[in-house]
């Protein structure tokens, strides 16, 4: 399919590398399919978007906080493994949102909310992690980075 | 919405599945148990809102990719420090 991005113009997307969330995001239940892009050449770059794949708008800026926490390692509960179908750990996926204040300047993680993905069917939910103790604005750019806002 | 009276250790049971008992009332708070099938979720409110409102941010907001590329020289460590929300 072919999706009008925020940054890349138009794109084409194979289907089965299609997200699909069957809630939607928190504050955006109503979309439910997703891509992950990078910009050519990008590859390095630990951050990339997570693009609506119906509409312009919203596309994520979102990294895999595994990658860049070595002790992120969020408790999923069954009904978290079950939202996304997933039958294995193994093929869990990660992605962590960034955000930012609105004065600006500052760009936070949500460690908190992180979406999941099912790498096998492409299922994905965003979830919140209730009893873990992972910040919703973890700084990683600006005053204050490395801690919560 | 329905309002109800309930005394520490009494129950409020909701379609047979989900028991909601006050487990114990201490001055200004109320601490509550939850028995429910596992495949519902359970949040406090204001955490959900707090979802939503970063997701909000994060939608809203320019944030520069390529400024992003390298967050730091060593991996970070979120360590004991990591505050709660």
């Amino acid at each position: 399919m072919v999706i009008d991005t925020k940054f890349l113009g138009r794109v084409e997307v194979e289907e089965e590398n299609i997200l699909r969330f069957p809630k939607g995001l928190y504050g955006f239940e109503e979309i439910r399919k997703f891509a992950l892009l990078r910009r050519n050449g990008d590859d390095d770059n630990p951050f990339f978007w997570m693009q609506c794949a119906e509409k312009k708008e919203p596309c994520f800026v979102v990294t895999d906080p595994g990658a860049i926490f070595s002790d992120y390692h969020p408790s999923l509960t069954p009904a978290m493994a079950e939202a996304i179908r997933l039958k294995s750990p193994d093929v869990l996926r990660m992605l962590a949102i960034a955000h930012v204040d609105r004065a600006g300047g500052r760009v936070f993680l949500n460690l908190k909310c992180p979406v999941l993905i099912n790498s096998v069917n492409n299922v994905a939910a965003q979830v919140i992690l209730e009893n873990d103790p992972y910040p919703i604005d973890y700084v990683i750019s600006g005053a204050g980075r490395g801690m919560g806002r | 919405m329905l309002v109800l009276t309930r005394r520490e250790g009494e129950k409020i049971i909701i379609g047979g599945s989900i028991e909601i008992v006050v487990s114990e009332i201490q001055g200004d708070k109320v601490r509550v148990g939850i028995s429910a099938p596992q495949n519902l979720e359970i949040l406090r409110g204001e955490l959900l809102e707090a979802a939503r409102s970063a997701n909000q941010e994060a939608a809203s907001g320019d944030i520069d990719i390529a400024a992003l590329a390298r967050p730091g020289e060593e991996p970070l460590k979120l360590g004991r420090q990591t505050p709660q929300i």
